[in-house]
């Protein structure tokens, strides 16, 4: 199979994929996650300091993925594992980032619920897996089960 | 002396039980493994790996200390390629680290402790003597797979170890050794079976060991001269069941041969295996413990490691294992199929 993944987009979001790494603009200060070629707050300044985001956050908003809605290539994941959470996590630094959410014990999640940063499979394509980072839930005795 | 200095165990929550595939299939054959951990569907080598390494190093300017990274794993999401390197991106080691992957044996987590001690020591690696201020990072993980229902399938469990070694520390090394023959038995995978496979007659398989692992009890016995009854010696058997029989028939005394309790608990994660065991006694050791750890691949090859205990060894809260052996969300065998892919649709 012909590979079309894009070599340098792929290497380039290597660091935020990994390891969370934002820009801090240096003309207003404003995390800008994913890195932005310009910042999003002020719209002026295209230069960036390179901070790493620590992590955790909150479920600012989340939904429930079934089989038929999944992406392709999810689809073995889905075999594997059913139906999966999608979350709008927003972080301790303050960028929100929208994110697969690993639910320990598939309980369901809760607004304003704690996460942490982990790193899983994402999806393999044209035989290259893809790394990166998903959320999981932490303090499920706290929720009300509220929907997203 | 070259020394472990931390060490963090990374355990997926999820659990099958023994009594399970009893259900499922009349039998279970795990030779005193009582439940074993089980990655979810998006875990591998490389990312439980990176958890146990992210629990022992939180801190990215501690990352930046480490010269060298060991990573040991028969199953590597990559048959070729570059899991250490992957690795090391996760983790933010610096550009000049050098990384090692060592894969094909399940003894190669201890293989890899063995080599990332003589490193810290300048016994071998491109580095020489560590300064005082470099780590080693030794990542071992492991999430194998057999045939559904086959004997070897039943007993594999999913895990990581990370250790941390440095040129002095809580736990210096006082032996390590090994042993070499060609034998038949043991496990084995090749590419057009696609699936571990085993040399199934237990009582050739336990001759092997045990001429196997001699020469390395007489070697430690040497090394630790009249203290020899007071160390703690862990054959890291894939059966728990074994091991005291084993100990027995290579001259061990009763007291002194420590039962394989992480494997009995989570099942047997291979390359991890021995570090996993390793760990546990760390975790509690009084000064003045003397360790010894050994680990094999069938009757073919052995590493031998001895360690004395001369203070706390650095186990951070969320990477001890005592807390994470007994596990999370238990799976019916049905779930535990489709979770390891044996259900999956086909034809698509």
């Amino acid at each position: 199979m012909g590979a079309h993944i894009s070599i340098p987009l792929y290497q380039r979001a290597i660091p935020q994929r990994y390891r969370l790494e934002a820009g801090r603009c240096r003309g207003c200060g404003h995390i800008n996650f994913p890195p932005k070629g310009v910042c999003a707050a002020c719209r002026k300044s295209a230069e960036f300091e390179p901070v790493s985001l620590n992590g955790r956050g909150r479920v600012h908003t989340f939904t429930r993925v079934s089989a038929m809605g999944a992406p392709p290539e999810f689809l073995q994941y889905v075999e594997r594992r059913g139906p999966y959470w999608v979350g709008i996590v927003e972080l301790e630094e303050g960028p929100r980032v929208v994110a697969q959410l690993v639910v320990p014990d598939d309980r369901q999640p809760y607004i304003g619920q704690p996460v942490r940063m982990v790193l899983r499979r994402l999806y393999e394509e044209d035989g290259v897996i893809r790394y990166g980072y998903k959320f999981e839930t932490l303090d499920h005795h706290a929720g009300d089960g509220t929907e997203g | 002396m070259a020394a472990i200095v931390g060490c963090a165990a990374y355990i997926p929550r999820w659990r099958i039980s023994a009594q399970e595939y009893v259900t499922a299939w009349g039998t279970f054959s795990g030779g005193g493994v009582r439940a074993k951990a089980v990655a979810d569907a998006d875990e591998d080598a490389v990312t439980m790996g990176w958890e146990a390494a992210r629990r022992l190093l939180p801190e990215a300017a501690d990352r930046r200390r480490v010269r060298a990274l060991y990573f040991a794993s028969t199953t590597p999401p990559y048959r070729v390629g570059t899991s250490a390197a992957t690795l090391a991106a996760m983790l933010g080691l610096r550009e000049d680290v050098s990384v090692y992957d060592l894969t094909t044996s399940r003894r190669s987590g201890l293989a890899a402790l063995r080599l990332a001690l003589q490193d810290a020591s300048g016994r071998t690696g491109a580095g020489g003597p560590a300064e005082a201020d470099d780590w080693i990072l030794v990542v071992a993980a492991e999430n194998p797979a057999a045939a559904p229902g086959s004997d070897l399938e039943h007993g594999l469990g999913h895990a990581a170890a990370a250790l941390l070694v440095g040129s002095r520390g809580p736990a210096p090394v006082i032996w390590d050794g090994g042993s070499t023959r060609e034998y038949l038995g043991g496990i084995f995978l090749r590419d057009e079976d696609g699936s571990l496979q085993q040399q199934a007659v237990s009582s050739y398989t336990d001759h092997g060991d045990e001429t196997l692992l001699r020469p390395l009890i007489t070697a430690l016995r040497g090394a630790c001269g009249d203290g020899f009854p007071r160390v703690a010696v862990m054959l890291a058997h894939r059966e728990p069941a074994r091991v005291a029989r084993l100990g027995a028939r290579l001259g061990l005394a009763e007291e002194q041969i420590r039962p394989c309790t992480v494997t009995a608990a989570i099942g047997d994660t291979g390359a991890a295996a021995a570090l996993l065991e390793l760990q546990l006694v760390l975790e509690t050791a009084a000064p003045g413990t003397h360790v010894a750890v050994l680990a094999w691949h069938g009757g073919a090859a052995a590493d031998g490691l001895a360690l004395r205990v001369t203070g706390p060894v650095l186990v951070p809260q969320d990477g001890a294992i005592s807390g994470q052996l007994e596990g999370g969300a238990q799976l019916t065998y049905v779930r535990y199929a489709r979770l390891q892919g044996y259900l999956a649709a086909r034809g698509r």
